[in-house]
């Protein structure tokens, strides 16, 4: 069992150079304000038909395509010292270790001596995307092949950055902030201390809505040498999953709001989604539903769902929302774009401690567990939940061998201008954001999360609430490993403003 | 035989018309008045500890009102008259003299429907006796602006209540970062209130924050917009250090609703469940500040402009879904929720601080204007000590209104409330919208309603002398408001 363990979760990420430890990455060095030359592109990663869809416990297999996929590639480039850096945002749920490898891989064939450690890749956490995790779910014949959509997407993304970077050219960048109600915390805190994941808020034993949310919308801004809008990145700190249940492939928010912005500006602006700190959030409400679904009803003229959100109607709002946001912020800062910015790109392999798995923990998985296999139906469309269980009773049996396992994980720290950039593999909790915003000395700071394989990070208050999202099957790295994550990322944010 | 069927259709239909009549909701009225109550300068203005002298008015202060009634026939139905006051809180003791006045001028008004609340603006002049060592010469009195704001008041309601007309209303829900959540959590469970984030030891902002911003629009039988009330889980505080008069944020909202709606706009500000909220920005102020910069905006006006479009957007969603039948009750009670008890070494601890500052100002008079202020907040919990000391289980009265319209459900308190408590309201509101206005009446400067989670961080606006009912009172405080708002849905 440790073996299935170490093979499905510390495997991919250990043949990389890490050590015990944090460990700097030496490849990018720190340069001063230089011209930056910028190459951007779209591609198109709609899997065929018919698909599974990665993000619920249970198999669903599409067989319709409601939205195209996209994968948006911005390759920045600064000469003296020469310096790259590659931001790709990807609509699926999260970005597994091997998929990223083999992005890489096909980057080194296109572009031999590319720095493809260099190359930071996020999801936009979509839940109607394909499936991008292999052996996470039941596989029917009839359906693509996990591991041949995951060849796909690299092959695509891998194409996507070879053209960008072909087609780089002379830049200017402009950053800015603004607010929009996109992220609203998902978890409930009732009366007995207990949390409940998009629990119930009209009882009277509701109390709080367990955390904080993060309005802020950053964005950068990329013009080409005409002036004219060539890119621009945008950082919301709520996940793409407002129709996140259902059966079709569908980009969720992000293809509404790109919809917007390309009509407004230019129908190939690239447009990269970065998901801010936002483990605990969704964009849906959690409580007022019935004031929301007027206003919406009101505006679009369409009958809507009752009180149900996952409707096209309120994905165009949502979309409606950050677009006004994100051209607000462009009409406020086109006046000051910059042409010579610092790009420094450092790349840091951490061992955070894993959350320890409880004896009695291990006890509750593997009766739930039992319970889903006595039914053959059920072991078969579980799989995935079954498998969420066995991964507690392996890490309950790792930690006979090895008391204090660690977790490998890669993350970017990347400086442009006056504003960082920090990502992180998780879906971690809106509070470890805003400490790294809080305490980074940069002017603005993007914090980009599942930039990497996910699992959510809560905080020690939301594990005391427990439920989905802050048990130890939802979780391999606990609120220790959380503040040495923010610790390590504002160290090395911080360096870059001596 | 068609004259033999015409008279019983008559009556069928007659009687079919009284029935409609019976049963259609009743019609509303409103009207709306606008006063100032800009003191005569030089003035003391209230909310900081130290005594301030403001010799400049940078802006009015105004008391907005507005008369809700809704009539069947020529009969009240019910009524509410709203009034809303650039001034930090309305001292319990005034709202009667408020009511007295009022009702020597309208007659058979119920003057208890009147309700008046505070936007909480930290440079508008001193309300109560006895809060600051005021120089007796050269300086407006409190006595004397209290008497003023009395009369003004009253000429408001009255002017407002002439005003009443046929009206038409419409409701909606729209966003606005304005109020921030300004308590600080660090890595040993304390807390600060306004304290600093760029720390290792930071660990969370402790609570929510409310960016609904509620509206109501009234119109004239002419269709004109009249009046909105505008209601934000923000007090009016981004200035509150200055030493001025200054109505704070609202001055640059009612500035730019004039300009784009007209004149003839009544602006309500109503100030939602917000105790742990202000505007100013506890991370990420250098990025804020650089895009306001941009604008050309001073921060008053940038937090107007984000109110505004809030405002528009909603204006432009819900201006065609009026409603001039509809149903308005307003329920008032006395609520008795159980006081925060004051423990005996807060008791210990107040006395010695209490009798320091004593003997400095006895010793150095000019101290009295920078201590004399937190000496009477901490003599105020010696004496809460001594009568809790008296009274098996004390109890805090206050005045509760809670008040249907159409849609839309409006509930006070007298206290700052934390915003988690007023999200708990609105989440188990059956009503479309809810409003809250906290600070409706206020027994004391600094009447804090911290949750369990800040009681236990401490810092200002949680500890003892801040909060003279505390999270118990917190939840029978919800728990009620929420049950008459049942009874009123269930109606």
């Amino acid at each position: 069992m440790v073996d299935i363990l170490y093979n499905a979760v510390m495997k991919p990420l250990a043949f990389r150079n890490f050590c015990l430890g944090a460990v700097l990455c030496l490849l990018a060095s720190f340069a001063a304000a230089d011209e930056l030359r910028v190459g951007a592109t779209t591609v198109d990663i709609t899997p065929q038909l018919p698909v599974s869809l990665d993000g619920q416990m249970a198999l669903r297999v599409a067989s319709k395509i409601e939205t195209p996929l996209e994968a948006n590639v911005l390759v920045l480039e600064s000469l003296s010292p020469q310096n790259t850096s590659v931001w790709v945002t990807c609509d699926i749920v999260t970005i597994p270790t091997e998929l990223l490898d083999l992005i890489r891989k096909a980057v080194r064939a296109r572009l031999p001596r590319f720095n493809t450690r260099n190359i930071m890749v996020n999801a936009s956490h979509t839940h109607t995307g394909g499936v991008v995790r292999a052996n996470w779910y039941p596989e029917p014949d009839s359906i693509v092949k996990v591991t041949d959509y995951q060849h796909f997407i690299a092959e695509k993304v891998a194409e996507g950055i070879e053209n960008a970077w072909k087609t780089r050219e002379k830049c200017t960048v402009s950053w800015g902030i603004g607010y929009a109600k996109v992220a609203y915390n998902r978890r409930a805190r009732y009366e007995d201390g207990t949390a409940r994941m998009y629990g119930k808020t009209d009882g009277d034993d509701f109390r709080k809505i367990e955390g904080y949310e993060d309005q802020s919308i950053n964005t950068l801004f990329f013009w080409n040498p005409q002036g004219a809008l060539k890119a621009t990145c945008i950082n919301v700190a709520s996940p793409a999953q407002i129709v996140e249940s259902r059966y079709t492939v569908n980009a969720d928010y992000w293809h509404p709001l790109r919809e917007i912005l390309r009509k407004e500006h230019h129908p190939s602006l690239v447009i990269l989604g970065w998901v801010g700190a936002a483990g605990d959030q969704t964009p849906r409400p959690m409580y007022e539903h019935s004031a929301e679904a007027r206003m919406l009803r009101l505006r679009y003229g369409e009958p809507g769902q009752g009180n149900d959100f996952r409707t096209d109607v309120y994905l165009k709002e949502i979309a409606r929302r950050i677009a006004e946001c994100v051209n607000d912020t462009y009409r406020v800062v086109q006046k000051e774009k910059h042409e010579n910015v610092t790009l420094a790109h450092q790349v840091l392999d951490l061992n955070l401690p894993m959350r320890p798995v409880k004896e009695e923990e291990v006890v509750e998985a593997r009766k739930m567990q039992e319970e889903d296999l006595a039914d053959p139906i059920r072991a078969t469309q579980m799989k995935r939940r079954i498998a969420w269980q066995q991964e507690v009773i392996d890490r309950f049996e790792m930690q006979k061998t090895i008391p204090n396992p660690k977790y490998p994980v890669e993350i970017h720290v990347i400086r442009l201008g006056d504003i960082a950039i920090a990502s992180n593999p998780f879906e971690l909790f809106t509070e470890y954001g805003v400490q790294m915003k809080a305490r980074s000395k940069s002017l603005q700071t993007f914090v980009v999360q599942l930039v990497g394989p996910g699992t959510y990070l809560p905080t020690r208050y939301a594990e005391e609430g427990g439920h989905y999202s802050a048990i130890v099957q939802s979780v391999r790295v606990g609120p220790e490993g959380g503040q040495l994550l923010v610790d390590k990322t504002v160290e090395q944010i911080n360096r870059f403003w001596p | 035989m068609l004259k033999s069927l015409t008279i019983p259709l008559f009556l069928v239909l007659l009687g079919l018309g009284v029935s409609l009549e019976a049963s259609r909701a009743p019609r509303l009225y409103v009207g709306r008045a606008t006063v100032d109550i800009t003191p005569k300068l030089p003035v003391a203005v209230t909310g900081q500890f130290h005594l301030r002298i403001a010799e400049e008015a940078q802006s009015p202060l105004f008391a907005n009102i507005i008369v809700i009634e809704t009539r069947n026939g020529s009969k009240t139905s019910d009524l509410a008259i709203m009034v809303s006051c650039d001034v930090l809180y309305v001292p319990n003791d005034l709202i009667p003299l408020v009511r007295n006045e009022v009702g020597k001028h309208i007659k058979d008004l119920d003057t208890q429907k009147i309700i008046l609340n505070a936007t909480h603006t930290h440079t508008a002049p001193v309300l109560k006796e006895g809060e600051y060592a005021i120089p007796t010469t050269g300086v407006t009195q409190v006595s004397e602006f209290r008497e003023f704001f009395i009369k003004k008041v009253t000429q408001g309601i009255v002017n407002a209540w002439k005003d009443r007309d046929e009206a038409e209303v419409a409701w909606g829900l729209s966003y606005a970062v304005v109020g921030h959540n300004r308590r600080v959590v660090y890595a040993d469970g304390t807390a600060g209130m306004s304290t600093n984030t760029n720390l290792p030891e930071f660990r969370n902002i402790e609570g929510p924050e409310d960016h609904d911003v509620n509206m109501l629009f009234f119109w004239n039988k002419k269709s004109e917009l009249i009046a909105m009330v505008i209601g934000v889980a923000s007090p009016s505080q981004e200035i509150g250090g200055m030493t001025v008069v200054h109505a704070d944020y609202w001055d640059s909202v009612r500035r730019m609703i004039y300009e784009k709606y007209g004149k003839q706009v009544c602006v309500v500000s109503w100030l939602g469940a917000s105790g742990d909220l202000m505007p100013p920005l506890r991370y990420r102020k250098a990025a804020d500040d650089r895009m306001r910069e941009l604008r050309g905006l001073n921060r008053l006006d940038e937090l107007a402009r984000r109110l505004v479009i809030a405002v528009d957007e909603a204006y432009e969603t819900v201006k065609n879904d009026r409603h001039s039948e509809l149903p308005l009750v307003h329920k008032m009670e006395q609520l008795r929720i159980p006081e925060r008890l004051v423990t005996a070494r807060d008791y210990a601890e107040a006395k010695v601080s209490v009798e320091n500052a004593r003997k400095e100002i006895e010793a150095n008079p000019q101290s009295a204007n920078r201590l004399y202020r937190k000496m009477q907040w901490e003599t105020e919990t010696l004496r809460r000590y001594e009568r809790q000391q008296r009274v098996r289980r004390p109890m805090y009265e206050m005045e509760l209104h809670v008040i249907r319209l159409g849609d839309i459900a409006i509930c006070t308190n007298e206290f700052e409330l934390f915003a988690d408590y007023g999200i708990r309201i609105q989440a188990r509101s059956p009503a479309l919208q809810t409003f809250i206005i906290q600070l409706a009446g206020s027994e004391g400067w600094g009447a804090y309603l911290p949750t369990e989670k800040a009681v236990k961080g401490g810092a200002y606006s949680a500890v003892i002398h801040s909060s003279l009912v505390g999270p118990e009172g917190g939840q029978e405080l919800v728990d009620r408001t929420v049950e008459i708002l049942e009874e009123l849905w269930r109606e």
